[in-house]
């Protein structure tokens, strides 16, 4: 079940309101609380509780908007947002309330920019925005009283500490749920059963559960595994490991890959970027991945883990279809390694939806290029595009041959042309196959007139 | 921008600190009666096909199975706002993909849903007959038997005056209205066979009428309660009902409460959105650009089933001119039917989707003649010259603001110089191309149906002071509840808090219009200040006596309302009854206790109508509209000349409320109305394959989000307090403003027009990327 039923349903706290139930209107936001690593307080981030099943929060302090206040007090956000014309029907606003509550819980100031960052997952049918944007703008924030201090209880982190280091194993007919703390443990059940969806932050499988009547049985979660960093420089790569989100790659590769963390501006929701992992985005091999064509180009590889050993593999490299990665049974990716050679390097990368913000992409593509200096004459160029044939394309041959050819109107006409007869678009709802080839070559064009030197 | 209500108020409205505090009584909010059955679904899969057969024995064997019931469980299973067409449950046939077929019950909620995907329906498909689009339609002939028409003066006098002819098509999509809460509705079994209906309505009174109609009961049986909507636009106005008639069915029969509460899917598949239109123009036009004569078909998508289409289409064909004097005009509309779900009231109802028609000439226009398009509204625009006063339809503009919204709007918003920078980026940039656009609306208030502008109110006071009020508006986040509780506290001069805006239901208030029309507060709030005045009157007229006495009153002789009294100089304010003559006051308290000792009523009921509207639909002429609210919008645009994205870089909107009843609402009103415009003419793409609708839910339906608002965003109104009309001197807000989000689509195709300068794009609407990318395309 997940968290948004259970509290209406179950709990009968019907403050938390579900609109949508895949995770892409953020009226069921909540915070999620977990001890901080050095400091004895809790760290509070949002996320859609809509897609969230309970068992998948265990260990975590769970904050609601009923907890936010008692009776008869508002908060400094609430009242903001009640005096600021901030709502209207009310539905989104239990949602928009504890958005605007993150900014300061991650200390970060009420200034336009951020109030819309952290809103960009909460829609609203009402106000048009602008009542909630000058409500946000009209919080003082030294006014607002941080979680830590209204639940402040030393004896509540300990426990959260004391149940994160502990395994779980969960079986709900028809549900097996297992996060062990070793990864050998993992491993070993992996290999003992072929059905096994290894998971973390639910945001594609709770969907799945809601709105495609698929039910995965048995889920393994590596994030209880002790020793798998976040974040670590090996060799020639930096790397991310499986319990990497979307939120840390972009506040640790904000100076490495710039234009990647930019582009992950627009990848999603705050809600959903807290839970998803690189990871997980990169094995569930959409073929209209945001992700995959930057990594594709970046010639970034996966660490892939088994019994026997590890070995590693391009991300390229390991997709042999339709949402089909070439892992063994007994495999299981525990981490992405991203070159340190394209450190600071420009990419061009390009996510083409109906919507900017919180959409499924029609086509996303990503370029990298170098030329000679002074001249251009072409060192390096690579191409990929998603959304436009099963699996994501690059076209390393076409790659190999603009070696040394000038960086010209004609050599991009030739591309282009040879690009379109490989690639097999289709029409939906994102868009018809003739709009998904007019971007293929219009994004090439684009591109060439922001690579081209002036 | 001063954001006060008429009393100066600054205080949160009307049940936003509940919705701060998620503690607003939405449907599914309240927590289930002990013996409360959940109700469920079953739609067709199909848009056309012959129901073979029904199979629920699955479910039947299921643990927590209570019911299930088809159309033959109800005693009349057709219904409609207009004509009662629209089965309940479908009955030999399905007519659209989406329409309900079965209605099953579970007395838990889990249950049901896994039971939801265990009836099995039997479906002949018949899809390759079906019609699910306008050309469609067009092609078979598949109409509904109304045409409606407006005309003036002689189009081929019109024409043969131009001196450029132009002609063209333009589409027009649908739209979802994306309300946050579905449909639901909760039915209550009362003593002698009586029910009693919570609805997510926006007119309890039709969810009366239908729920009766439907069991077979008579009208006083049912007791229809509204206490709020979680959004609603007008998709809540008819098709609420069909919810409420469902549960209603279930509580009836199983002499259970049962709660029906659409999925998000569901409900997008199964309720009717924005008609979408096609238009065939021709247009007559001077050198200068001076519109001579305009010729208008319009066919309006219906969906299957009639609902309100006639009523919308008659209101698009009234807004075809806009803000715009148009000597020759003849327009002819029909509604087309069609195998998708009947469409329905959308916040503007059918008025945008004529606008847009007007607009877009008017942008062509500009290119043919390359004169800026500004300049070309200007010389069209009512108000222009002296004898540009009168409407099509023959109704004269009483206080026309147009022209001074127009300049006023044109120099805040620096027209002119950003034209000049426009004109050098475009020149300069590669990647991006931006266009400018100032467009207006001029939207009629009153329903066109005359017989819907009436409003009632029934006001009670309390000993201590405290007042309820009732009306038959109903809240659905617009905030008439806000409004009317201003205007009530303001009549009696006491604070916001002591007054009470009640749950609008059908035992208080009768035989009431829907909240719709914009025209909530106006009509229900003039009807709650008539009854305060009616209350006032007899207070005042003891207050006088009790004021102006001379001797101790003889406490033994009771006080009576006296006809030769005059109450003048009695005015309430700050909680005080102030003879302002002779400067004696007593608390308002005070008086009110002494009038219920006096035996004195302190309630009260009154009623009021729109005055003097006069409307021949069959002539399409008269006086349909009480009155216009104006505005005008100025939108910047950008737009990627390779992918199609839109940014809107900024936005200025000026609009005439006249003395608006609350600042901070109708500031509300304006910045939400045109955000949802700018969804319907930008992302927003109801998108079907076979008729089957795709886009149900918001990963595959876009409404705008927050980044995507106009980067500046001024949003302003007239200074207009001599307005006398309605209300306090206010002006309705709710529609008016949505139309103006047609100032983005015009400036995408000002941007796409230094593209290509000479040609003419068919930009439908909405201007997604891909018919951005697309439309260039088709003209190369």
């Amino acid at each position: 079940m997940n968290l948004s039923r259970f509290l209406r349903e179950v709990l009968l706290k019907s403050g938390t309101k579900v609109v949508c139930e895949e995770g892409d209107c953020g009226s069921c936001t909540v915070l999620v609380g977990e001890p901080d690593k050095n400091a004895n307080t809790l760290n509070y981030k949002m996320i859609n509780s809509c897609i969230a099943p309970v068992y998948s929060l265990d260990g975590m302090h769970i904050i609601t908007i009923e907890g936010l206040s008692d009776a008869k007090e508002l908060t400094e956000v609430q009242e903001k947002i009640a005096c600021h014309g901030g709502s209207q029907c009310g539905y989104c606003t239990p949602g928009i309330v504890m958005a605007l509550t993150a900014l300061n819980e991650n200390k970060v100031h009420y200034k336009n920019e951020a109030i819309k960052s952290y809103l960009t997952g909460n829609l609203c049918r009402c106000t048009g925005y602008l009542p909630i944007i000058e409500s946000g703008l009209a919080v003082d924030a030294a006014k607002m009283k941080p979680i830590n201090e209204i639940y402040a209880n030393p004896q509540l982190i300990l426990d959260l500490k004391e149940t994160q280091a502990e395994p779980i194993l969960l079986e709900h007919n028809p549900i097996t749920y297992f996060a062990p703390t070793s990864l050998t443990q993992a491993l070993k059940y992996k290999a003992a059963h072929n059905d096994v969806s290894v998971v973390s932050g639910f945001t594609d499988i709770g969907v799945e559960q809601n709105k495609k009547d698929i039910l995965r049985t048995k889920l393994l979660s590596l994030h209880r595994i002790k020793g798998l960093k976040k974040h670590k420089q090996v060799g020639d790569f930096y790397s991310a490991g499986p319990k990497t989100t979307i939120s840390d790659i972009e506040t640790e590769y904000r100076k490495i890959f710039p234009d990647f963390c930019r582009y992950l501006n627009i990848f999603a929701s705050p809600q959903i970027k807290n839970r998803a992992t690189l990871i997980g985005n990169i094995a569930n091999g959409s073929p209209i991945s945001d992700t995959l064509p930057f990594l594709y180009i970046l010639d970034a590889e996966l660490e892939i883990t088994s019994l026997k050993g590890k070995r590693s593999a391009k991300v390229k490299d390991v997709f042999k279809g339709y949402r089909q990665l070439d892992l063994e049974n007994d495999e299981a990716i525990t981490a992405v390694k991203f070159p340190k050679k394209f450190e600071h390097k420009k990419f061009f990368l390009y996510k083409i939806s109906k919507r900017r913000d919180l959409d499924i992409a029609t086509v996303t593509a990503a370029f990298f290029l170098s030329l000679n200096k002074n001249s251009n004459i072409i060192l390096d160029l690579r191409v990929a595009f998603g959304g436009i044939g099963p699996m994501i394309m690059r076209f390393e041959d076409l790659e190999h041959e603009a070696k040394g050819c000038e960086f010209n109107n004609e050599f991009i006409e030739g591309i282009i042309n040879k690009v379109l007869t490989r690639i097999t678009p289709i029409s939906d709802v994102r868009g018809s196959r003739e709009f998904r080839e007019r971007l293929v070559i219009n994004l090439l064009k684009k591109f060439f007139i922001e690579a081209s030197p002036i | 921008m001063n954001r006060t209500d008429i009393s100066g108020h600054t205080i949160p409205s009307a049940g936003s600190v509940d919705h701060v505090k998620g503690r607003s009584l939405f449907i599914d909010s309240l927590p289930m009666r002990q013996d409360e059955i959940h109700l469920g679904l079953i739609i067709s899969s199909h848009g056309s096909g012959l129901i073979e057969t029904i199979d629920i024995s699955e479910i039947e064997r299921m643990p927590g199975f209570i019911a299930a019931f088809t159309a033959s469980d109800f005693v009349n299973n057709r219904w409609g706002p207009v004509v009662k067409d629209t089965p309940f449950l479908a009955e030999k046939r399905v007519n659209y993909a989406g329409e309900p077929i079965v209605l099953i019950a579970f007395d838990n909620k889990n249950a049901l849903r896994q039971a939801q995907k265990k009836v099995h329906i039997c479906l002949k498909d018949e899809t390759s007959q079906a019609v699910f689009t306008i050309d469609q339609a067009l092609a078979s002939n598949s109409f509904f038997p109304d045409t409606l028409g407006i005309s003036r003066g002689n189009l081929d006098l019109g024409f043969s005056a131009s001196d450029h002819i132009l002609e063209g098509t333009l589409h027009i999509q649908g739209q979802e209205h994306f309300y946050f809460e579905t449909q639901a509705a909760i039915a209550i079994p009362e003593e002698g066979g009586c029910l009693k209906i919570l609805s997510s309505t926006q007119h309890p009174t039709e969810v009366q009428h239908v729920c009766a109609h439907a069991l077979g009961l008579s009208f006083q049986h049912i007791n229809c309660d509204v206490n709020r909507m979680g959004g609603a636009f007008g998709g809540k106005e008819s098709q609420a009902s069909h919810i409420a008639a469902l549960a209603a069915l279930a509580a009836h029969k199983t002499g259970r409460p049962a709660r029906l509460v659409l999925e998000r899917e569901e409900d997008m598949e199964i309720t009717g959105k924005r008609h979408g239109f096609l238009c065939r123009y021709k247009v007559g036009y001077s050198h200068q650009g001076k519109i001579q004569a305009l010729k208008t078909e319009l066919f309006a998508d219906g969906g299957y089933y009639l609902d309100l289409s006639p009523a919308i289409l008659q209101r698009a064909l009234l807004h075809l001119d806009n803000c715009y004097y148009i000597p020759h005009f003849d327009s002819v509309g029909k509604i087309c039917r069609t195998n998708t779900a009947p469409n329905t009231a959308f916040r503007g109802f059918g008025g945008p989707q004529g606008m847009a028609v007007i607009e877009n000439i008017i942008e062509d226009i500009s290119v043919k003649l390359r004169r800026d398009s500004l300049a070309i509204r200007k010389i069209n625009i009512y108000g222009a010259k002296p004898e540009y006063s009168h409407t099509p339809y023959g109704q004269k503009l009483e206080n026309n603001l147009l022209p001074e919204l127009f300049n006023k709007l044109e120099h805040s918003a620096k027209y002119s110089e950003r034209r000049l920078s426009i004109d050098q980026f475009n020149k300069e940039n590669k990647i991006l191309v931006r266009g400018l656009a100032l467009t207006g609306t001029k939207f009629g208030i009153s329903f066109t149906t005359r017989f819907l502008n009436q409003g009632n109110a029934l006001v009670h006071v309390h000993r201590d002071g405290s007042i309820q009020v009732s009306t038959g508006a109903t809240e659905m986040g617009q905030g008439v509840n806000s409004k009317i509780q201003g205007v009530v506290a303001d009549a009696f001069g006491i604070p916001l808090v002591k007054v009470r805006v009640m749950t609008t239901s059908t035992e208080k208030n009768a035989n009431t219009s829907p909240t719709a029309a914009s025209s909530g507060s106006d009509l229900n709030g003039a009807a709650a200040l008539a009854a305060c005045d009616k209350i006032k009157e007899r207070c005042a007229n003891i207050a006088a006596q009790w004021l102006s006495r001379e001797n101790p009153i003889n406490t033994l002789e009771e006080l009576e309302i006296k006809p030769n009294i005059s109450t003048e100089y009695i005015v309430f304010r700050d909680g005080q009854v102030i003879d302002r003559m002779s400067k004696a006051s007593m608390p308002l308290t005070e008086l009110i206790n002494l009038c219920y000792f006096n035996r004195i009523s302190l309630s009260d009921y009154a009623h009021y109508k729109f005055p003097g509207l006069s409307f021949d639909a069959r002539s399409g002429q008269g006086k349909p509209f009480f009155y216009f609210t104006q505005g005008a919008a100025a939108t910047e645009v950008s737009v990627d000349r390779f992918t199609g994205e839109v940014k809107v870089i900024r936005t200025d909107i000026l609009m005439d409320l006249g003395r608006s009843l609350n600042a901070l609402i109708d500031y509300g009103q304006v910045a939400g109305a045109f955000v949802q415009g700018l969804g319907w003419v930008t992302s927003e793409d109801v998108y079907r394959e076979k008729g089957k609708l795709i886009s149900r839910s918001p990963t595959t339906y876009k409404i705008p989000n927050i980044n995507d608002i106009p980067r500046e965003f001024i949003i302003d109104f007239l200074e207009n307090s001599g307005n006398q009309i309605n209300l306090h001197g206010s002006k309705a807000v709710g529609e008016p403003p949505l139309p103006l989000a047609l100032s983005v689509w015009c400036a995408i195709k000002n941007a796409l027009s230094y593209i290509y300068p000479d040609k003419i794009l068919a930009l439908p609407l909405p201007a997604t990327n891909e018919a951005i990318i697309m439309v260039q395309q088709r003209s190369i």
